[in-house]
């Protein structure tokens, strides 16, 4: 209940920044290091309307008992407009989300990760007049030099370590890594966008591009690789987030280049992307928990025809997994579209190395998108069609009555997004305005566009024609065709159908999870790698576990050279 | 006023002659294999008999099964409108853009991949499968293929492309384009083959299909290839199309263009058809992959050129 | 014809010997007690040289052909339905004894694999050619296939409608697109030939062979005459002979033609075309396109038309000709795994052979009769030929001129095997192309 409490407040504090534009400080105490403040302004506002979303659905999933702590924290951390409060908020969090850590690396990822947020937030503070601490006094003096590159380092390995410590499997504990996920990348654009002025250099966006497109192949493949529904989906939540890294870089170049409307392009593109992406993860996650306690499992080999089993959960799934293949008319495709043509357009910096990297960059997405698609057909034709192939998915129950409103609402929100997203986009203005200055001048009506006068993605048009298309086919085939249809088994080729007493007999014949995802992963010469992964993956989590007082000591020591700079500077 | 009348007369032509192309290249290919061949308008009989068909439906299907074939018939006829093919400035022409156009033919594939699975059996399984695995690699490839025009062209949207076409005549990147895109379409319609049930791809998928629902997928199967073959005969082979305000008898010009291009382009299809058993489904990851790569060095040629010049 | 290496004079060959010597043609066969028997399939296992060729039954008796210097036949009395199994020291006897019990009832003692291999539960009687078939009314079992072990492995079932081949059930057990185990569900191609042809006169029972395996049936019909004239101890006139060399050579030419002429594209449909010719010039030859019933025991039913001698060699010229474009043709078939073009460059090295053998046997062919009148006696005979896929082994046992007991081993019954362990790691696209390379036809193995 408090956390429901907790997140309309915010919502509604959300909408009347983004709305009526009600933006300003909400609270003010005078103390050391300059005062602890909250705020509103339309970025955190942005990001307050996912973490209460992802909060709320959390608080329908999950019976953590320090949740409304969890989500209260989030939220704080989204209004902090002072180092001191963002980084104690968002380490409240943490530990409040303690019981959906993995193991102790959890502990040495978020010790670590937290560690470096704090070192950067001191780096960044002014240093004439004491430690000032307020987003105000850090804008006011811009870091510069080693100092920056120190900053963006913290920065980008402590939202870095947030984003891939490891959460327990349950369908409450992605909600929340979703919600810390958007915090961190809050965290990010507050940080990069925000307070470190608008002088920073161009180069600055080349990291955040290569780590993104990485992050966004391998994310790809972790997705077809996983074997249930939630680490499908966390892959492909991380996936997003390499996307959106995408997007955050060539918005910082193409601002370190004075390319104010290409920036303000993609930047809207990778936010019009996490938000939507917000909405219809949560749908799926919302679809795995019902499917978890429904069928018993959510592991896909154990699955099998849920959408006749769970109609409302299997038609949420199926709008879900639309999206995240990124199908033109779904919430997953305006986002991408965006960032897509960002890197289509003209101008650009004229730099050699950085159309080379944007051609990488543009097939890395390509890339990590289409992998996705792979993984989102593979999760609902694996998991929803076809046949049961456990008794238990058979006798599978549809979800309670409440799970059902909210994943018919937000599979609702998901259309809506697909096909008007320039009410979205409406959103994330007062956000673009804020962070470059400018608006992005193509967000039409009914259209979104890359410049004012551009042709564009016409959502509702694309839709008309295909509703249109789709009720022509129907009257002709209305006038023509034989309107009989009969239900017989499957053709097998001459065999016999499976004898009656053996229902599940006969389900080695249909194709298995482990054998769609295979199809995909050796296509990149998946065994091969596996090994060298194996090896790789084992020498990490030796450095992380058995050496973890070295990482830590690693992070401290990062921390003291932050100082030295910072004291040097 | 002029471009809705000329999109009416584009949707019938396209409507018309998609059947008619899958005849012409059957009926090529069977004569360069010395046999007499079907009749040009065989595949429009077959709709016809399909469609008045009693279908049959697997038991294990569910109702996304009788759903597939509306959205891919829909969608690639949508596609279909999109496609400039006798003259340029339809009606639909600020809609027509390029990344649009491949998302929607991916609509499609990846609702057969769907129908594949619901069917519950190893073969529709298979083909569903291999459809994502076909479009994984095929789809960044032509995301790169638009990388480069939209350079080129200073835009994805279609009708752009092939209006600052008309005005300048362009490179051997150009010529690069259109032979990645002949490659990449050539894998990702995956024209029919009369091949054995372990090498197919859409087909295995389609598989549990009868009657009329079988006529409206492969229906979308053919125009998928003519809308293929078109952009191509649009993008690279310009000439004798109408610009958007001419005449009638620019209209007419551009009709005959454009039917002799796509026909030479069916023909030159089949006769790959018939020269190769086609690759393997083990090697099309490969060819694309390559073509990608190749796409991927000339995006950065282009760029640089133009961008840094 | 496989020909065994190695000394022929192994503890296994010489326990056979040692075994009661029947008056058989042109070998004799060795019958040997349960316990030399057993023995001897305990030798077999240390034992690799003499080569499994093949094993039936009568209602009494098991037999099983090997190849040392000679072809040898082994048999064993069968006891309380038992016999020992051999297939544990020679795994391609395992389909032979399946195929023992499914027929004659007779059950392998200690075999690899007890599972049916032609009785699929639906024919009317149990064990047809025993003494005392038992009738069948139970419904059938649904089939039994052994899988892979592995991790969320699928099955993939193929046919027996509208396969690959010929109506064979194929299961295929795969990870992804790469294969496991594929294995063959067979019998739907079973005619009842052995029951057909038993108690048949000589002239009712040529014909019944012919029809075994149609793209081989003048190899089984060779075979079989040999088997037939074998146990009579005739021997054919010398222009039936060769005649008979020239149709085995036609057919051969034909059968190769006709298994390039799959590959799909332009390669498969000039292959086709040659087929035709061929096909067409048999029969101006000898009046039947797949020169079936042609060859009889005793000779051959034809002798050449006048026609023949510008429709063979003229087809010849072609067919030679063709040859230099058709190997170019196949290197351009890159797309085929490299297992299938290689079998299909020897397929075409084979034609060439065949070609030059015809021109030879033409040149020079003997006058005189075409058959000779069979006896109606009594006796034993074992025939081979060497058939376009391999050697093709006809038994007989003959009472008073009507077949008593008889079995055709078909190359089919090695190949199967030899397919199936071929396709495991293969890719599942691949299949077709390596089934087409080994070519094993389940109607010579289903009989």
């Amino acid at each position: 209940m408090a956390t429901w409490a907790e997140c309309a407040i915010g919502t509604i504090l959300a909408l009347l920044a983004l709305g009526g534009g009600v933006t300003g400080s909400i609270l003010v105490l005078l103390g050391p290091l300059g005062g602890l403040h909250l705020a509103l302004d339309p970025v955190s506002a942005l990001f307050l309307l996912v973490v209460c979303g992802t909060g709320a659905a959390a608080a329908l999933e999950c019976e953590l008992p320090l949740l409304p702590v969890a989500v209260g924290a989030l939220v704080v951390t989204l209004l902090a407009a002072d180092g001191f409060i963002l980084v104690l908020a968002f380490a409240l969090a943490s530990i409040a989300l303690a019981p959906e850590w993995r193991g102790r690396s959890g502990l040495r990822f978020m010790a670590g990760g937290l560690l470096c947020l704090a070192a950067a937030v001191a780096l960044l503070a002014p240093r004439n007049s004491g430690i000032d601490l307020r987003f105000a006094a850090m804008r006011s003096a811009a870091p510069e030099g080693l100092r920056a590159a120190a900053v963006l380092l913290l920065v980008l390995i402590g939202t870095g370590l947030h984003l891939i410590s490891p959460s327990r499997p349950s369908p409450g504990g992605a909600l929340l890594s979703g919600g810390k996920i958007a915090v961190a990348i809050y965290i990010l654009v507050r940080v990069l966008f925000d307070l470190c002025g608008p002088a920073a250099p161009s180069w600055w966006g080349l990291p955040l591009l290569v780590i993104g497109a990485g992050t966004m192949v391998l994310a790809g493949l972790r997705a077809n690789a996983a074997d249930d529904l939630l680490a499908a989906l966390g892959a492909s939540r991380i996936g997003a987030v390499g996307l959106i890294a995408v997007g955050l870089g060539v918005a910082m170049t193409a601002r370190g280049s004075d390319l104010a409307s290409l920036s303000a392009l993609t930047l809207a593109g990778a936010l019009l992307h996490g938000v939507s992406y917000a909405v219809f993860d949560v749908l799926l996650v919302l679809c795995t928990g019902a499917v978890s306690r429904g069928a018993g499992s959510a592991v896909l080999s154990q699955l099998g025809g849920l959408i006749r089993s769970m109609p409302a959960v299997g038609m949420g799934a199926l709008v879900g997994a639309a999206c995240l293949a990124g199908l033109p008319l779904t919430a997953g495709f305006p986002g991408r579209w965006l960032v897509l043509q960002s890197l289509l357009a003209e101008p650009h910096p004229s730099r050699l190395w950085w159309h080379v990297v944007l051609a990488l960059a543009l097939a890395a997405v390509a890339f990590g998108s289409a992998l996705q698609a792979a993984a989102a057909v593979r999760l609902v034709g694996i998991g929803f069609l076809g046949r049961p192939r456990t008794p238990q998915a058979a006798a599978a129950e549809d979800a309670p009555r409440p799970v059902r409103l909210m994943i018919a609402a937000l599979a609702g929100s998901c259309m809506l997004i697909g096909l008007s997203p320039s009410a979205l986009l409406a959103l994330v203005q007062p956000a673009l305005a804020q962070l470059l200055g400018v608006r992005l001048d193509g967000g039409r009506l009914l259209v979104i566009a890359a410049q004012a006068d551009a042709p564009g993605y016409a959502a509702l048009g694309i839709a008309a024609m295909l509703a249109l298309a789709g009720g022509v086919v129907a009257w002709t085939l209305r006038q023509f065709a034989n309107p009989a249809a009969s239900r017989v088994p499957a053709w097998d080729g001459g065999m016999d159908a499976a004898p009656v007493g053996l229902l599940f007999g006969a389900s080695a014949t249909q194709y298995s999870a482990a054998s769609a995802g295979l199809t995909v992963l050796q296509s990149f010469g998946y065994p091969a790698w596996r090994s060298n992964m194996q090896r790789w993956l084992k020498v990490s989590t030796a450095l992380l576990q058995r050496r973890g007082a070295a990482g830590l000591g690693g992070a401290l020591l990062l921390v003291l050279l932050g100082l030295l700079l910072w004291a040097v500077a | 006023m002029i471009a809705l009348a000329s999109l009416v007369l584009h949707a019938a032509l396209m409507m018309t002659s998609a059947p008619l192309l899958a005849g012409l290249r059957a009926l090529a290919r069977a004569r360069l294999l010395g046999r007499a061949g079907p009749s040009l308008i065989q595949p429009w009989r077959d709709l016809a008999r399909l469609v008045r068909k009693h279908p049959v439906l697997p038991d294990t299907a569910s109702w996304l099964f009788t759903c597939v074939p509306f959205v891919c018939l829909a969608a690639a006829i949508v596609a279909a409108l999109l496609v400039p093919s006798f003259a340029l400035g339809m009606l639909t022409a600020p809609l027509s853009d390029l990344v649009v156009l491949a998302g929607l033919l991916a609509l499609a594939r990846y609702a057969l991949a769907l129908a594949g699975y619901d069917t519950g059996t190893g073969l529709g399984g298979m083909g569903a499968t291999r459809i994502t695995l076909v479009a994984v690699w095929g789809e960044p490839a032509v995301l790169l293929i638009i990388l480069v025009l939209a350079s080129l062209a200073g835009s994805s949207n279609l009708d752009a492309i092939g209006t600052t076409l008309s005005e300048q005549p362009q490179g051997v990147l150009w010529f690069a384009a259109g032979v990645a895109l002949a490659i990449v379409g050539f894998m990702l319609t995956g024209p029919g083959r009369d091949a054995a049930q372990l090498t197919l791809v859409h087909e295995a998928a389609m598989f549990d299909y009868s009657g009329r629902y079988l006529a409206m997928v492969a229906y979308a199967g053919q125009l998928g290839i003519l809308v293929w073959l078109s952009l191509l005969a649009a993008l690279f082979i310009p000439s004798g199309m109408a610009s958007g305000g001419a005449g009638l008898m620019a209209w007419a010009l551009g009709i005959v263009a454009w039917g002799l291009k796509v026909g030479a382009l069916g023909v030159c299809l089949a006769v790959l058809e018939a020269l190769a058993a086609g690759p393997g489904i083990t090697r099309v990851p490969m060819v694309l992959g390559m073509t990608a790569l190749l796409m991927w060095l000339a995006a950065v040629f282009v760029l640089a050129s133009q961008r840094l010049a | 014809m496989t020909i065994a290496t190695g000394p022929a004079n192994g503890p296994a060959i010489q326990m056979m010997r040692a075994g009661e010597a029947h008056p058989m043609r042109p070998w004799p066969r060795y019958l040997l007690t349960p316990e030399a028997w057993r023995a001897m399939a305990q030798a077999l296992r240390s034992d690799p040289t003499p080569e499994f060729l093949g094993l039936w039954a009568d209602t009494a008796h098991v037999h099983a052909l090997f190849m040392a210097d000679a072809p040898l036949l082994a048999s064993v009395r069968v006891e309380a339905g038992l016999f020992d199994a051999l297939s544990p020291a020679r795994p391609a006897a395992a389909g032979f004894e399946r195929m023992v019990h499914d027929l004659w009832g007779h059950f392998a003692g200690g075999g690899v694999d007890p599972r049916p291999l032609l009785d699929q539960g639906r024919w009317p009687v149990l064990r047809p050619l025993s003494a005392r078939p038992v009738p069948n009314a139970a419904p059938p079992d649904p089939p039994e296939f052994l899988g892979a072990a592995g991790h969320d492995l699928h099955q993939m079932p193929i046919g027996p409608i509208g396969g690959i081949m010929d109506p064979v059930h194929l299961r295929i057990t795969a990870a992804g697109e790469t294969i496991a185990r594929l294995e063959a569900g067979l019998g739907y191609a079973h005619r009842g030939i052995p029951a057909l042809m038993r108690g048949k006169t000589l002239l009712a029972a040529a014909p019944l062979a012919a029809r075994i395996t149609s793209d081989s049936t003048v190899a089984h019909s060779v075979a079989f005459a040999r088997a037939l004239e074998a146990a009579a101890d005739i021997n054919p006139p010398p222009r039936g002979h060769a005649l008979r060399g020239i149709m085995m050579e036609l057919e051969r030419i034909a059968t190769q033609l006709g298994d390039l002429g799959a590959t799909p594209g332009f390669l498969g449909a000039r292959c086709s075309d040659l087929r035709e010719g061929v096909l067409r010039a048999n029969h101006a030859a000898f009046g039947h396109r797949l020169l079936m019933d042609r060859v009889v025991p005793g000779g051959t039913s034809v002798d050449l038309t006048p026609a023949a001698a510008s429709a063979i060699p003229t087809v010849l010229d072609r067919v030679a000709s063709a040859l230099p474009g058709l190997l170019r043709g196949l290197r351009l078939v890159k797309a085929m795994p490299r297992a299938g073009a290689g079998r299909l460059s020897l397929q075409l090295a084979d034609i060439g052979e065949c070609v030059r053998l015809l021109r030879i046997g033409l040149a020079d062919l003997p006058p005189g009769a075409v058959n000779v009148a069979i006896p109606s006696e009594s006796g034993e005979g074992l025939g081979v030929a060497n058939g376009p896929r391999g050697d093709i082994w006809h038994w007989l046992q003959l009472d008073s001129g009507v077949v008593a007991a008889n079995f055709a081993r078909d190359p089919a019954w090695l190949q199967w095997p030899l397919a199936e362990a071929a396709c495991s790691g293969a890719s599942l696209s691949g299949v077709p192309s390596i089934l087409r390379s080994f070519i094993p036809v389940s109607s010579g193995l289903e009989l």
